[in-house]
Parts: structure tokens; sequence; C-alpha cells
């Protein structure tokens, strides 16, 4: 695919918002961190590991972020982008199975979002990713 | 371009995985919590009456020979009754006499020998009317705040509230203008934390005059005459005597929180007595149930009152797909509360 000017700008925009969501969910969720993990116990599907993810997920979120920002690594940080936008999409429709009890616990204002916005929302994010993928330049030396 | 999709149904794939890993681990390890037997006697229900409503936030708030009664939980001023050998569904309306500050958001409506009490513990309330008039007057009660409320005459109440000196919840008789509540010694059990551990439902039953109250998270149900004193406590069949839950507490607006910290493990969903039964919504699988079937539909225990021993279970089926949300009896005559509308039954239920 040639790179047209609009790509560049497209993918830059794509970047941006991709930053200031994961750093954004991840501060809100360390900022909070003790009733974050207290939300993360009262999922069904994470009781038992409930410890260990609390802190995992916002480190690779804040990784992601910080990768996005560097130009030699966007590509990665795309496809790891992708990998974590999957995985909430998922928990998010597998938590929608125990409709007893599903606690949100994404940190901040993305917690009033009920759980069929927050499945499109996920979604549209993913789209963003793949879209970015696929029109960033293999190799990158000119940004 | 190619191993670009390629990588990127990859990444979709290595996302997913963890989930789905997290789906196939077992989410609690309750061992041989099935090692009890139902019964089920066959043709136990048959379809007496349905009719097709939406109540939406709905539940029973009463029941007598012949109306069932439904509130709201938006709209506590509004009760509902149906009338069911005449398929009649009536809505009214009721407005409090003064104003007062009123947790809206918790008012508990119930329905009790042909008077209606809106009720909530947190400022606290307790509104009463009969049903011929729709103007509801507030009680005189302001010494104590509780969780739950049951009312035993116009001006007699149990209700649950939480001791400082024991440091748990527990069950007190309040007469209006008193300013005294009568704590009986033999009360309910700290397990874990004093409040969530001894959650449950409390109900009366007014032929025998027993106020029963069912564990929500242990398998065990306290019976008490209509003085709050002690009979006698049962065993429901499932064996699980330890509540397993998980609390924590935390700061939030300044102020100390206890909160659950883990899906609780409900034992006994709801319960219900009327004349010599009680009957338990379980939420425990049996040794001789299926799976699926367990889910798609609402079992019932039904227990002797007087003696506490099981006698047999049934099932409640769902209706369009979505299982029960409340039910009552009267007599042989059970009505259950969907999302989509309301069935009575017959039951088969021998005297002996």
């Amino acid at each position: 695919m040639s790179v047209r000017p609009y790509h560049i700008l497209f993918i830059e925009i794509i970047c941006f918002l991709f930053i200031l969501l994961f750093s954004y969910a991840a501060i809100s969720k360390l900022l909070d961190f003790k009733v974050f993990k207290i939300q993360l116990g009262q999922s069904p599907l994470l009781t038992v590991f409930a410890g260990w993810i609390a802190w995992v997920i916002p480190i690779i979120e804040l990784m992601i972020a910080l990768l996005l920002a560097i130009p030699k690594y966007r590509l990665v940080a795309l496809y790891g982008a992708i990998s974590l936008m999957s995985l909430f999409t998922l928990y998010i429709i597998a938590i929608l199975n125990f409709s007893d009890y599903v606690p949100c616990s994404c940190g901040g204002i993305l917690e009033t979002m009920g759980w069929q916005e927050h499945l499109i929302f996920n979604v549209a994010f993913l789209c963003l990713a793949i879209m970015g993928i696929l029109i960033v330049p293999q190799k990158i030396n000119s940004t | 371009m190619k191993t670009k999709i390629l990588r990127i149904v990859g990444c979709l794939i290595l996302g997913m995985l963890p989930v789905l890993i997290l789906n196939l681990i077992p989410h609690t390890n309750h061992k041989n919590e099935s090692a009890f037997i139902r019964r089920f006697p066959p043709h136990f229900l048959a379809n007496k009456n349905t009719i097709n409503i939406k109540t939406n936030r709905g539940y029973i708030t009463g029941m007598d020979s012949s109306k069932l009664y439904i509130g709201y939980a938006t709209t506590p001023l509004k009760l509902s009754s149906f009338q069911w050998d005449y398929n009649e569904f009536l809505t009214s309306s009721f407005s409090i006499k003064d104003s007062f500050p009123i947790a809206w958001k918790v008012l508990k409506n119930s329905v009790f020998e042909n008077h209606i009490y809106l009720m909530e513990g947190l400022t606290p309330n307790i509104f009463e009317s009969s049903l011929e008039k729709n103007v509801l007057f507030r009680k005189k009660i302001d010494s104590v705040t509780f969780t739950d409320c049951l009312p035993l005459s116009t001006s007699l109440f149990i209700v649950k509230t939480f001791n400082t000196q024991r440091t748990q919840q527990v069950l007190a008789l309040l007469r209006e203008g008193s300013n005294n509540l009568h704590i009986p010694n033999m009360n309910l059990k700290k397990q874990v934390d004093g409040f969530f551990c001894v959650d449950g439902d409390l109900i009366y039953n007014k032929e025998a005059e027993r106020i029963i109250y069912t564990y929500r998270y242990r398998n065990e149900f306290l019976i008490f005459d209509s003085n709050l004193k002690f009979l006698y406590a049962e065993n429901t069949i499932d064996p699980n005597f330890q509540a397993q839950i998980k609390v924590s507490s935390i700061k939030e607006h300044g102020m100390e929180k206890i909160i659950l910290t883990a899906p609780p493990h409900v034992v006994n969903k709801k319960s219900f007595s009327q004349g010599q039964w009680l009957f338990i919504n379980s939420n425990i699988i049996s040794k001789n149930e299926d799976q699926l079937r367990f889910h798609s539909k609402s079992v019932i225990d039904i227990y002797e009152l007087e003696s506490g021993d099981y006698k047999y279970s049934f099932y409640i089926p769902s209706y369009e797909g979505l299982v029960m949300k409340d039910f009552a009896f009267y007599n042989n005559t059970l009505a259950v509360l969907y999302d989509q509308g309301i069935i009575v039954f017959n039951m088969g239920i021998t005297k002996n």
C-alpha cells in the first residue's frame, strides 16, 4: 500500500487516541488501586487471580502507551493494543453471561458506561487499531 | 499486507486466549456441596392462569386467598394487585401525608392483612395505610436505623439492625412510640463479618404465628414465635454450613465502608412461608439433578414449618426463556412473577 500524507495524520490520531485511552485507564486504576483490586476480586471470572492481575493490566497499558509514543515501536505497540483490546472485549462478552453479577473495573469515567456501550466502545477501538496497522508503512524511517 | 493480516488475526487470538482459559477454569471450589439428594414428586404443578404483563423491577409484596400484590422498586408509591380468578390486574397509586426526608431508592413495600407498608431503614421511615385508603401515614419510630423490616401489626415490627455491642446485625422487636428495642439473646449468629454473613430473608407466617429467618449464605433457617422468642434452627438439605464470603473495608468519601470482595456463594435465594409450609428457593444443585436443567428453572425445597423437616422439591419453570423473579403461595395456589408476566399454578401439595 502506498503511503499518502493523510495516512500519516490518521496514524498519528489513532496513536494519540490509544495513548490517551491506555494512560488514562492505567493511571485511574493505579490512583485508586485498592478499590480496583477489590473490584477485580468481585468479578466471578477473576476472583482467584485478582492480586496479580491488578498489577499486570495497568503496567501493560502503560507500556503500550509508551511504545506508541516512540515511532520506531509504533507497529509493535499497535499489535499489542489489538491483543489487549480483544482481551477486554471478549472479557466483556464472557462477563455478560454472568448476568447476576457484573462489576466493572475500567477506572475513571469509563466505569460509567454500561456493558453494551462498553462493547461498542471496545470494538470501535479495535477497528481503529486494525486500520492503523493496515496503513502504517512497514518500515518507518521518515516520521 | 498478507503478513499484517495474519499478525492481526494472531493478536486477536492472543488476546482472547486468556479469557477462554479463565472460562474453562472452575470459578468456585465448592467441593462435595452436591452430596445430597432432592426428591421430586411427579405432576406437582398444574398451570392455572397466565397473564402477560411486564412488571419492570416488580416484586411480590404480599398474597392472600384471592390476590397477589406487586410493588415496584422504581415507583414505590405504586401497587398492583392481580386477582387470578377474574384475571384482573389493577394498579393504584398512594401518597404520603405530609413531607418527610425519605430514602426513596431503598423503600420496600409490603402488603400484610389489608394494609400497605412502605419502609426504609436509612432515615428511618415506616409508612402505613389501609388498602382502602390511599394515603400513607408515618409511624413514630425514630430510635433505630435498620436494613430490613417486617410488619407484624400496624404498631409492631421486626427489624434487622446493626448492633454495635455485638458488632453484628440482629433481629429486634420494635413497637411504635417506644424508644426501646427488644433484642433477644438467641439471635442471628455471626460467622464472618457480622454484616454480610448474617444476610438473609426475614418473613412472617401469619397462620402459624412464626417469624422465619433464612440465611442467604449458609444452609440454615431460624424459627421464632411472634414475640421473637427463638424456637429452633434447622439446616437446609445442602451441606453449606459456613458462609463463604470475603469482605474488606475501604474508605469512600472519608467513610469506612465494608464491602464484599469476592462474589458471595449464595445458598438460599428466596424463601416464603404460609400455613404449615416453608418454601426455599435454593441455589445449590443436588447429586441427582442435571446442570443444564437446573439453571433453566428454579428449584423450590419444601420444609415442614413445625418440625423443620424436608418434604420434597419441585421446579418452577421458566417463562419466555427467563427464570422466575419472585414467588409466593397461599394454600394450594402458587403465584410466580416473571419479567414478562405472572403465572398462577395449582400445587399438588399433600397435607401430611
